[in-house]
This record gives structure tokens, C-alpha cells and sequence, in this order.
């Protein structure tokens, strides 16, 4: 490979894997912050039961 | 049994943000994407397609989880309930018409598509191509080995009905226990699927049985920057493109999945997630893993020629598997798990394919989530056996072209329109940084409003009057030199006026028929789906009969 395609590769590779590891991974700690009843430990219910009826 | 979306609900957040990226993560992530980056600049093409990302995938992300949400405030989970939502003219909810028939008429051959993975996964995981040769096998499973306009292949049939039965299943069971449940096996399978493979592949070397050059060289090819290409309106065209259908953005699943959500659930965090974790798996993982071993066992020329018509999927079916047979024992596995992956890949978007119409009747109908379910397996497959009786001629290119395609750009220019013009970009910035956990600049107040649209734009005409061989400056030179605009046959105005074939007619001298009638033939048919998609969307604002057009409590219209 040449050195122009290593550091474009590099520093591509490096925006994404640092902008989904820091959106993901609040996600992932949210999920981990909150208990949900009935569900598994940790998980976060994120949906209102059901929808309002219509108006 | 109450309506789909009475009881529907997303279990968790991570669940939710799973199936967004499933949803966006598609064949196209492994297939699509490195054939262009090869064929647009190598690394360059990343310069274009990360500022497309940033002005035009992000912002549109926002835009649909926004209307989604707004939409099911209102009780409302697919796109035409969601634009009647927007403001008062009633011609909004013919807008998210296109919500209803992209879907149903990209899961027609998506599906179908879909089906040849699980067939594959099949066939490497019982070695039939150790002794079969892999282009031979695929004509022959899709009928076009006799070269014929039509055919019914009973394998193809077959696995194509499994696949919208699994569908189906998925989806009668709901949001938490379906779609989640599938994105959350899914998604980490189709990730260690492809670091495995990715891994394998880049350490074959030069000495190993087969491998006739270092797939660096492949590696190479994707990421050296030819800057050239970036003066280029097909570079910009072909990365705004990628970054486009990469997000599944203008199908209105995203929309229907983000309905789900509280008013004040987050969605700017939400959103980013699960965009970036798209471009994690398309750029990372489905930039290392087709070209880099295809080089390795075919050299860099035969793969560029391969490429050359911007997609990997001639690589991805055609080549690999036989490719994979250098790798011993590892090689009905590594079959497996590639067409394994291409699957999840494919059966996460289709589901959210199916979730809109499902909400659809259900909202609208007050059908049952089984018996929506089933109704959209019959008219898959109903749509989708015209993709695989007239593959041959040419019925499945024509869908793909013009649902997966064509009408995608389309929805996308009017909402990102509706949303910024009709509703308001003051109330939709308010909607989309309600809940926001993430601070967004202000900024994207003015991208949403001009620059977005401007991108949306640009696409959309450069795919209308696209020149013969994508070469822009020499088209506006022929134009200003007073010899008009050299049209190119793909491009949307030659392909409804069928450029390129001398003789556009339906039959030929001894009276049988042509791919013409094929695709004139198709192009109807979609016509009457979206016309039977308008009329359904009539019957039900009738049907409803509403009183009024009030907000939902403790909202302010």
C-alpha cells in the first residue's frame, strides 16, 4: 500500500470509528444507567406503551 | 387480536438504535460501496462522500426520526397519516404515499435478492461449489441460461418463499419481540462475521495456494487517493448517491420505526448512532473485505474490471465462492458466513420494508398485526414473482431502478421540502432537538433549510440528464458548442424513452416479444401499485371521517 492510502485510510478509519464509538457508546451507557421493569437488567424502554388513539 | 400499532413499543433504546442501523445496513454496505470507492477516486472518494454524510445523510436522519415522531404523537405510524400531520393542505398525505409503495415495491425484489443469500448460505455450507462453477450455478438458479425473456426456477421459487415466511414470522411477532430481537442477533453476528473474514482475507499471502497477489494491493485500490476525481461532478454524484441509499434514506421505515417513540425521546443521539454505526460497517468492515480478497486470488486487473460498473456484485456472487475454496476446510464457513452476513444485512432492512405497511393497515384498517403480516408476504410475493418470472428479461432491473432508485430521491426532495417549508424549519428544529441529548449547531438550521435540498437536488437532476459515460465537462462543452446534451441510455430521461437499443419496440420482426415490452411492462405495473397505494390512502381519510384536526393533549399544534 502506498503512504497516501495508509494515512487516508487511517484517518477515514479513525472519523468513523471515533464518532460511532462515542455516539454508541452513550447509548450503550444510558442502557446501562436504567433499570426496566419486567425486562432484562439494565435495559431501557424507550416507547410509550401504545399509541394515543386518533384525534 | 388489536390493530399493529395499539400495543407496539420498541423493549429497549439499544434495541431501537440496532434496528435503525439494521435498517440502514444492506447489501449495498459490502457490495456496493467498495466497487464505487475503487471506480471514483479510491480515498478521494471519501472526501465527498463524508461532506455528503454530514450536509445531506445526517441532516435527512433528523429530519425522518422528527416526522416519525411527530406522526405518532398523532397516532400515526406510516408516511401518509405522518405528512397529513404536517400542515393543513390535504394533498400532504399523497407525499407519504411514496412511504407505502417504495416499500412494498423494494421488498418485492429486495426480498428476492435477499433470498438468493439464504440460498447461498445454503450452498456453501454443503460445498456445492466446490465441483460447481459459481457463474454457472447463478444463471442457471435465476433462468437465464437459456437465454429466454421468462422463467420459473423451482430452487429460486422456493427459497424465496422461506425468506418471506422468516420475514413474515419476524414481523407478526412485533417491534420488541420481532424487529428488535432480530436486529440484536443480527447485527452483532453480521459484525463478527465480517471482522472474521476480514481478517482471514487480508492475511492470505503471496505463496498461499492460489493467491496470485498481496490483497494489499486490493486494499490499495480502494484507498489511494486519485485527486483528480474530486474535480469531478461524477465523483460528487456517485458519493452523494452512496451516502443516500446507504441510510436507507425516502423509504419512510425510518420515519415508521422512530414513530414509536415519546415525544420527548431523544432523537439527535439516536440518529447519529445509528448513522454512524452504518458507516462503521460499510466503511470499515465492507471496505476490507471484497475487494482485498478478490485481488489476493484474481489480481488487480481482473477486479477493477469487475468493478467497473460501480458495483461488487458480479465479485460478491460470482467470484468468492470459488475463491473461498482456497481456504481448505475454512472454506464452506467462510461461505456461509459471507453470504451469512450479506443476510442479516438484507433481512434487517427488509423488515423495516414490512413495518410501515403493517402500521399502515393497522392504523388505518384496523388490521391485526398477524393478517397484516401475511398481507404483505402475499403481496411481496405477488410483486416479487414478476421480478422472478421475468428476471430474464429484465423486470427485477426495472424495480430496482425505479422503487430502489427513482422514487427514493424523489420522497426525500419533497419531504426535506415539506419539512423545512411547509411545516416550518422553526417548529421542525424545535421537533428535532426536543429530548436532544446531543447538542446540534445551529447551523444545521440553514443546511436543512437550503443546503440539504440544494444536495437532494443535485442528485436528483444528475440522474435525470446524466451524460453518456458520466462525463459532465465534455457534455457542457458539447451543449454550449450548439450540439446538445449527450443523454446517457441509464440516466432517467433515456431510460423512459429507451435510449441506446436501435429498435424500441415491443416485438420483434417474427412477432415475439422484446426486454422493451418487459419494461414498459413493469414501469405500468408500478404505476398502477402507486395509484392503488393513492386510492387506499383515499378510502381511509374517508373512512376516518375526522371531526377535527386537534393536537393530542398538552401539544400545541
Amino acid at each position: 500500500m502506498t503512504v497516501s492510502a495508509w494515512v487516508m485510510l487511517g484517518l477515514t478509519w479513525s472519523v468513523i470509528v471515533f464518532f460511532t464509538l462515542r455516539f454508541f457508546g452513550r447509548v450503550l451507557r444510558s442502557r446501562s444507567s436504567v433499570e426496566a421493569p419486567g425486562g432484562a437488567p439494565g435495559d431501557e424502554p424507550v416507547s410509550r406503551p401504545g399509541a394515543p388513539g386518533r384525534s | 387480536m388489536p390493530p399493529v400499532s395499539a400495543r407496539d413499543s420498541w423493549a429497549t433504546r439499544v434495541g431501537l438504535v440496532l434496528a435503525m442501523a439494521g435498517n440502514a445496513v444492506g447489501l449495498g454496505n459490502f457490495l456496493r460501496f467498495p466497487a464505487q470507492a475503487a471506480q471514483n477516486g479510491g480515498g478521494a472518494f471519501l472526501i465527498p462522500y463524508l461532506v455528503s454524510f454530514v450536509v445531506m445523510g445526517i441532516p435527512l436522519l433528523w429530519v425522518e426520526w422528527a416526522i416519525g415522531r411527530h406522526g405518532g404523537q398523532f397516532g400515526h405510524h406510516s408516511a401518509p397519516g405522518m405528512f397529513d400531520r404536517l400542515g393543513r393542505a390535504r394533498w400532504l398525505k399523497y407525499v407519504g404515499v411514496f412511504g407505502l409503495f417504495t416499500n412494498l415495491t423494494v421488498a418485492a425484489y429486495y426480498t428476492y435478492l435477499e433470498s438468493w443469500t439464504l440460498a447461498y448460505v445454503w450452498h456453501s455450507a454443503t460445498a456445492t461449489f466446490r465441483d460447481v462453477d459459481p457463474a454457472a450455478f447463478f444463471s442457471a438458479y435465476v433462468g437465464t441460461a437459456d437465454g429466454g425473456l421468462t422463467a420459473i426456477p423451482g430452487p429460486a421459487l422456493f427459497f424465496f418463499v422461506v425468506t418471506l415466511i422468516l420475514n413474515a414470522l419476524i414481523l407478526s411477532r412485533g417491534l420488541g419481540r420481532g424487529i428488535e430481537l432480530a436486529a440484536r442477533v443480527g447485527m452483532p453476528l453480521l459484525v463478527g462475521f465480517a471482522i472474521v473474514l476480514a481478517i482471514r482475507g487480508l492475511t492470505v499471502e503471496p505463496g498461499d495456494p492460489g493467491v496470485v497477489a498481496s490483497p494489499l494491493e486490493g486494499l490499495n485500490f480502494v484507498w489511494e487517493p486519485r485527486m483528480d476525481g474530486l474535480t469531478s461532478p461524477t465523483t460528487w454524484m456517485a458519493a452523494a448517491g452512496q451516502v443516500f441509499f446507504t441510510l436507507s434514506l425516502g423509504m419512510g421505515s425510518i420515519h415508521c420505526y422512530a414513530s414509536y417513540l415519546d415525544r420527548r425521546q431523544d432523537i439527535a443521539l439516536n440518529a447519529s448512532s445509528a448513522g454512524w454505526l452504518n458507516e462503521f460497517v460499510e466503511v470499515v468492515l465492507g471496505g476490507s473485505i471484497l475487494i482485498p480478497i478478490a485481488t489476493a486470488y484474481l489480481g488487480l486487473a481482473a477486479v477493477s474490471g469487475a468493478t467497473g460498473g460501480g458495483s461488487g456484485f458480479a465479485l460478491g456472487f460470482l467470484s468468492l465462492p470459488t475463491l473461498f475454496q482456497n481456504w481448505g476446510w475454512f472454506a464452506p464457513l467462510a461461505g456461509a458466513m459471507w453470504f451469512g452476513l450479506l443476510f442479516f444485512a438484507g433481512i434487517t432492512s427488509s423488515l423495516a420494508m414490512g413495518q410501515p405497511i403493517l402500521a399502515f393497515l393497522g392504523d388505518e384498517f384496523r388490521v391485526s398485526r398477524r393478517t397484516g403480516a401475511l398481507v404483505f408476504a402475499l403481496a411481496t410475493l405477488a410483486l416479487g414473482f414478476v421480478c422472478v418470472w421475468l428476471y430474464p428479461g429484465g423486470a427485477f432491473d426495472e424495480f430496482d431502478f425505479w422503487t430502489g432508485t427513482f422514487s427514493l430521491v424523489v420522497f426525500a426532495l419533497a419531504e426535506i421540502l415539506v419539512f423545512g417549508w411547509v411545516f416550518g424549519i422553526d417548529r421542525g428544529w424545535e421537533e428535532i432537538t426536543r429530548g436532544a441529548e446531543i447538542r446540534i449547531p445551529r447551523l444545521f438550521r440553514f443546511v436543512i433549510r437550503y443546503v440539504t435540498p440544494a444536495f437532494i437536488l443535485a442528485v436528483f437532476v444528475g440522474a435525470l440528464v446524466q451524460p453518456a459515460e458520466g462525463a459532465w465537462n465534455a457534455a457542457f462543452a458539447s451543449l454550449f458548442a450548439g450540439e446538445g446534451w449527450p443523454l446517457a441510455p441509464e440516466s432517467v430521461i433515456g431510460r423512459v424513452f429507451h435510449l441506446g437499443p436501435e429498435d424500441a419496440a415491443w416485438f420483434d420482426a417474427a412477432g415475439r416479444p422484446t426486454v422493451i415490452l418487459v419494461q414498459d411492462g413493469t414501469r405500468l405495473l408500478l404505476v398502477l401499485v402507486f395509484l392503488a397505494w393513492a386510492g387506499l390512502v383515499h378510502v381511509a381519510w374517508r373512512r376516518h371521517d375526522r371531526p377535527s384536526r386537534a393536537a393530542p393533549p398538552g401539544r400545541e399544534r
